[in-house]
């Protein structure tokens, strides 16, 4: 007899020692951050809270940059600034040897106030303003082209400078990725990118000395690096022999994941992302391999972001109740949301409890505090059993959070950094209603 | 009209030659006694410039020329033909057929001597005098006889009755015994029997040279004991025109010739008994030729201790030995401190350059003869490298698989250029913890980078090593990733030198040609079997440390170096844990090593290839007409800088991770001078805040009163240090120009004075400009490419 059709489930296999009640699952409790305890944190400065860790910034700056330095003689990293604006976090990563990579004229100022000599700030992005190219060039910065008519505007504001404004070309190429980013930059495949050095070297106002891509975000393809370095090795090559322009550095820009599951993934990111030394392994290869003189091996720059910060914020939250859905799943409001927790939108985050619960679990959905019906930080995820009251921490928050970010129906809170003896310091203050309101103005008839 | 003038140097160096100086003071003071017997001086005189012209038209080598090497006979001949022969026209004609023999015989002998590598001393001299002592005497019936007797009358002829007045009343001075006798000697050299002309001799070589006015005297004072206890009276002890004899074979051994030390001083007094011994016999075998002994028992004797010295089999060995002087510097302390100084700072100079086998920053985990586990006896010259994070740790996670090792499948480079001499990479890497005795070094590349210089590469990753026996490699090519396999009990690396091309040859200590260093302040790397409980106690209390020491490293230290202008030793030791650039050391345990990244606008600036020129003005006066400075490279493939305006050079070399000055030949007053001690040691990599230090020759010092205290001293004590340091002016960043600050202190007795500061402006890989402040003083120069 035929059997009748069932559609297919996928279940999660949870491995591990069984305990009493069949195996174990969901997070183990964190009740220490780099040996402070949550509740102390919340106790000193209230929750939610954001807590970074220096220890772990430095270790994976010094992860980043031992990985690549091991395996090509020149490396270089840049901080990119948008992923996370707090200077302490900024500045930690220029104590380790970062440069800065910006994209707007308002990082690039605060690139300058971190302390970031002018020529060791990569000026990015797609939209730069006159006023931007005129400071950049003032204060020496490298700007990376974007786009022609940005070429020509800057070509207007070189005109008469003492001396040439050092640009870069960020280039986009196919390195066999889907969806292939060719909205930033001039396209190498079809020859825009060389006709723009031919005329960035021609109009002798600018002097040429990087190349720049970034091939995506996210990228779990180290062999994509491989090719993009190749590409770009060969291009700079190109520019020495018919343009007689040494290219200086290639900066293959940044994008590679951390260790953050994205949503809809079956196995954790931690078993599935390459390892780091894969993609440095695939990028220094590429670019032994391209024919460079010894002494003439351009410098390799990379702006690391995440893979730089993710690992090193965490952020305390606290239980606000718990509720029951209509269709019986179990509900659990926290005290922080996507306005906070903006990766929440693309990442299934690992939360754990503050504190150790019996082995008991059940799947419950995530909600943040807002009067929103996006505000959902988990569709679904094992937690044991909160009450009111009990905290939880969420890992790997690092990135972007910080910077994207929206004082949207409630406040941003403190951020604390954990320094390396342990000791908390406010690296930013919860805002208050007057911070809110001090841009504001009252038109006298609303008075 | 410029002929003659260009003449006039090289006459005028064939005076200070007579006592192997060019030293154009001491020339002039020689000129001057040399017309105590004014016959004589002209006749000198003529005798010098018809050599120094013959020597031009003859095409004869320029610079030897020019410094009065083949002049010098002539001169000596023209003396003493004076002193031997009436003047008139019979004189003429000897002095012009004197002074062309002279040189012929100066271009032969000293062509005959030199490929030997000796000098031709006064052998021309002496033979061309008895040429015509002998010739003359039957061809132009002249006999040879003390013409002296008549030169009070020329005197009278010239200056009349007050000349011969002064004359007499200089003569008649009541000079003491010993100290006229010494007087006397020294003014022979130039044919006069005055110990005013005596005096002036002496007077000049002091001024010339302390080391070589100490030797004459200790020379003299040695004759003179030998004279007594022979039982000569002193005061009559010797026919003045044979007295310098003594001193000038202790100068050529003491003090020219060989480096001035306690054991050349006592070469050369150990030469005046021969010399007097050579002297006695000499003049006895020659009497009956009715031939004077000249110069020829110092330049015997000279030359037999000389040559004695060249054809030892262990040249110079030791601290104190007897060098013979490398590279004429035409003053004993110019010798001295040249080869002093040189001695340290371009020991390696030619060496094969060895660099780290790796690429990042990876600790020595077990250096040389240091009690280190496995590095013992035979093998104790040895080096292991491994990755370690901040706290010290080779491993992330639990460390139980190799790939948690950051050592693990790290490219391993080559050392140098070479050959691949053996190949082994079948052996399977060990389980963590576990080592293969019986395969001690696993899988093992040896390169071949010289006869008898081998390196050995050990514990690699098995089928990791991508090159074959035979194969070529460079520098820095990957020869294989580092693994565990052999004696390992987790990933690292083994690196060698061997004088043999066998797997596990003893070692041979050979430096590193540079790396950067720095002391990490916990490296203990954890057994690889740490409990995961014991890890966490780890990470809360290590870093606390480490983390210290990086943040008050990098940034600070600037400010205290330049706070603290005058206290350029010290600094040597406060920033002892920052990053630290080091050339031909060699890795100690524990130390964090990496290759340095060069800094490509210096490296740019500073290779300074044969051809290229810089054109160099007075930032004060931008439309004056620049100096040319070009530069070039010698027979034996040195290269120099050699300025056009002044004739003014400056020697340098290095490799890719320096540039240095090794000589400067020229006027102290040029431009090129300013470069050469502001340049004197420029490392090519830059550390923010380390402070690069050198010692330059004692030659520089201009202090005269202390100069001169230490000149007498040198050879045994060295008091005086004159330090050169750099560093950078801001920490480097990666524009356009960079901005090196040297300064030069003289330290003596604890005490350090500024002598100079200079600032060096790089841009766009091109030296741009200098600025040097000296004592109140400020030269400004520019550089630019000259046009045309």
């Amino acid at each position: 007899m035929k059997l009748p059709y069932e559609r297919p489930t996928l279940r999660k296999l949870t491995g591990g020692l069984p305990g009493k009640h069949g195996p174990r699952a969901g997070a183990p409790a964190v009740e220490t951050l780099d040996g402070v305890r949550v509740e102390a944190l919340v106790a000193q400065f209230g929750s939610p809270l954001f807590v970074l860790s220096e220890r772990q910034l430095r270790r994976s700056y010094q992860a980043v940059q031992q990985a690549f330095a091991t395996r090509y003689p020149l490396v270089q990293l840049a901080w990119s600034y948008k992923t996370n604006y707090l200077n302490a976090v900024c500045r930690t990563f220029h104590q380790e040897g970062a440069w800065a990579e910006v994209v707007s004229g308002m990082e690039l100022e605060k690139a300058l106030l971190n302390g970031v000599p002018g020529p060791h700030i990569l000026f990015n992005g797609p939209g730069k303003r006159h006023p931007d190219l005129v400071r950049a060039c003032a204060v020496d910065a490298v700007i990376h082209l974007d786009n022609a008519d940005e070429l020509h505007l800057l070509l207007a504001v070189a005109d008469g400078r003492a001396q040439r404004p050092r640009v870069a070309l960020r280039v986009n190429l196919d390195a066999g990725l889907q969806p292939a980013w060719d909205r930033f930059g001039f396209n190498l495949e079809n020859g825009e990118a060389w006709q723009a050095l031919a005329r960035v070297v021609a109009s002798g106002r600018l002097e040429l000395v990087g190349l720049h891509c970034h091939i995506g975000t996210y990228v779990l393809q180290p062999a994509a690096y491989a090719t993009a370095a190749a590409k770009l090795a060969a291009l700079a090559r190109r520019c020495q022999r018919e343009l007689h322009t040494l290219v200086q550095y290639l900066d293959l820009g940044g994008g590679f994941p951390s260790t953050n599951t994205l949503k809809g993934a079956y196995l954790p990111a931690s078993d599935t992302v390459p390892a780091l030394d894969e993609y440095a392994e695939a990028i220094a290869g590429a670019l032994l391999a391209a024919g460079f003189a010894p002494d003439e091996r351009p410098l390799l720059v990379l702006e690391a972001g995440r893979a730089l910060v993710d690992d090193a914020g965490s952020l305390i939250g606290t239980v606000l109740a718990n509720k029951r859905l209509a269709d019986g799943r179990r509900a659990t409001i926290l005290d922080f949301g996507v306005n906070l927790l903006f990766t929440s939108f693309w990442y299934d985050h690992h939360i754990s409890p503050a504190r150790a619960f019996s082995d008991h679990t059940e799947p419950t959905v995530l909600y943040g505090p807002l009067c929103m019906n996006i505000d959902q930080l988990r569709a679904s995820i094992a937690l044991p059993l909160l009450a009111p009251g009990d905290q939880v921490v969420v890992h790997k928050v690092g990135a972007y959070n910080m910077s994207q970010w929206q004082q949207f129906i409630n406040l941003r809170p403190n951020v604390v950094l954990l320094d390396q003896a342990g000791a908390a310091h406010v690296i930013r203050a919860a805002e208050t209603l007057a911070y809110l309101q001090q841009l504001e103005h009252v038109p006298d008839h609303l008075r | 009209m410029t002929a003659i003038t260009s003449l006039f140097r090289p006459i005028l160096r064939t005076y200070a030659m007579l006592f192997f100086s060019q030293h154009l003071g001491f020339a002039g003071v020689l000129l001057l006694g040399s017309f105590a017997h004014p016959a004589a001086g002209l006749a000198g005189l003529a005798s010098a410039a018809l050599a120094v012209a013959g020597a031009r038209l003859g095409g004869f080598n320029r610079a030897w020329t020019d410094t009065g090497a083949y002049s010098f006979n002539a001169l000596l001949t023209g003396l003493a033909l004076a002193t031997f022969y009436p003047p008139g026209w019979a004189l003429a004609g000897l002095v012009v057929v004197g002074a062309g023999v002279a040189l012929l015989l100066s271009v032969a002998l000293g062509g005959w001597l030199g490929g030997r590598g000796l000098p031709a001393l006064s052998l021309p001299f002496v033979a061309t005098t008895w040429l015509l002592m002998l010739g003359g005497a039957p061809l132009l019936h002249l006999p040879a006889g003390e013409a002296s007797v008549y030169w009070l009358n020329d005197a009278y002829a010239l200056g009349g009755p007050r000349l011969v007045a002064l004359a007499q009343w200089v003569g008649s001075w009541p000079w003491p015994p010993l100290l006229a006798s010494y007087l006397r000697a020294l003014g022979s050299v130039l044919f006069q029997d005055s110990a005013a002309a005596g005096l002036l001799v002496a007077l000049g070589l002091l001024w010339h040279s302390r080391i070589a006015f100490t030797l004459s005297v200790l020379a003299f004072a040695t004759a003179v004991g030998l004279a007594w206890l022979n039982g000569t009276v002193p005061g009559s002890f010797s026919d003045y025109t044979l007295g310098a004899n003594y001193l000038m074979a202790a100068l050529a051994v003491g003090s020219v010739f060989v480096i001035p030390s306690a054991a050349s001083y006592g070469w050369a007094l150990a030469s005046v008994p021969v010399t007097v011994l050579a002297l006695a016999a000499l003049s006895a075998g020659l009497a009956g030729l009715g031939l004077p002994p000249l110069s020829l028992p110092y330049c015997a004797v000279a030359l037999l201790f000389l040559y004695v010295l060249l054809l030892r089999e262990r040249p110079g060995a030791g601290a104190g030995g007897l060098v013979l002087t490398p590279i004429q510097r035409y003053s004993p302390e110019r010798n001295l401190y040249a080869y002093s100084t040189d001695r340290t700072r371009l020991a390696h100079q030619g060496a094969v350059a060895l660099t780290l086998p790796f690429l990042g920053a990876w600790t020595c985990t077990q250096g040389y003869a240091d009690g280190g586990p496995t590095h013992l006896g035979d093998w104790s010259a040895a080096l292991d490298f491994a990755l370690a994070d901040a706290d010290g740790r080779t491993y992330q996670g639990l460390g139980l698989h190799l790939s948690d090792y950051y050592a693990y499948n790290k490219p391993v480079l080559a050392p140098a250029d070479g050959v691949v001499e053996e190949v082994i990479q079948h052996i399977d890497d060990n389980a963590i913890g576990e080592v293969n005795l019986a395969q001690n070094w696993g899988n093992t590349v040896v390169l071949r980078h010289a006869p008898g210089l081998f390196t050995q590469l050990s514990h690699l990753r098995a089928h990791s090593v991508p090159v074959r026996v035979g194969d070529q490699v460079r520098r820095g090519d990957i020869i294989g990733t580092c693994g565990s396999s052999g004696r390992s009990p987790e990933p690292h690396l083994h690196f060698q030198v061997q004088a043999t091309p066998y797997v596990g040859s003893r070692t041979l200590p050979y430096p590193l040609a540079y790396f950067v260093a720095e002391k990490a302040a916990a490296t203990a790397s954890l057994p690889p079997t740490t409990t995961a409980a014991a890890q966490k106690q780890e990470r809360f209390q290590l870093p606390a440390i480490s983390s210290l020491a990086r943040k008050t490293s990098a940034p600070k230290r600037m400010s205290e170096v330049s706070d603290a202008p005058s206290e350029t030793l010290d600094t040597l030791s406060r920033t002892a844990a920052a990053p630290r650039l080091r050339h031909f050391a060699v890795p100690v345990a524990g130390e964090t090593v990496r290759p340095p990244a060069f800094h490509r606008t210096l490296s740019q600036a500073l290779r300074l290839p044969p051809g290229y020129a810089l054109a160099v003005r007075e930032a004060a006066a931008p439309g004056a007409p620049a100096q040319r400075w070009e530069v070039f490279t010698d027979a034996y493939n040195l290269r120099y800088l050699r300025c056009q305006a002044t004739g003014a050079v400056l020697y340098f070399g290095g490799d890719e991770s320096v540039f240095y000055c090794t000589a400067y030949y020229g006027d102290e007053s040029a431009w090129l001078y300013q470069l050469y001690l502001a340049a004197y040691r420029v490392p090519l990599a830059l550390l923010p805040g380390q402070t690069h230090h050198d010692e330059l020759p004692l030659s520089v010092v201009r202090q005269p009163a202390l100069a001169w205290a230490q000149d007498v001293l040198a050879p045994f004590y060295r008091f005086v240090r004159p330090v050169f340091s750099l560093e950078t002016a801001a920490p480097p960043a990666a524009g356009r120009a960079v901005v090196l600050r040297s300064r030069v202190a003289v330290a003596w007795f604890g005490r350090v004075r500024e002598t100079q500061t200079a600032e060096l402006t790089f841009r766009d890989g091109a030296l741009t400009g200098l600025r040097v402040r000296r004592a109140g003083q400020q030269l400004s120069l520019t550089f630019s490419l000259p046009t045309g």
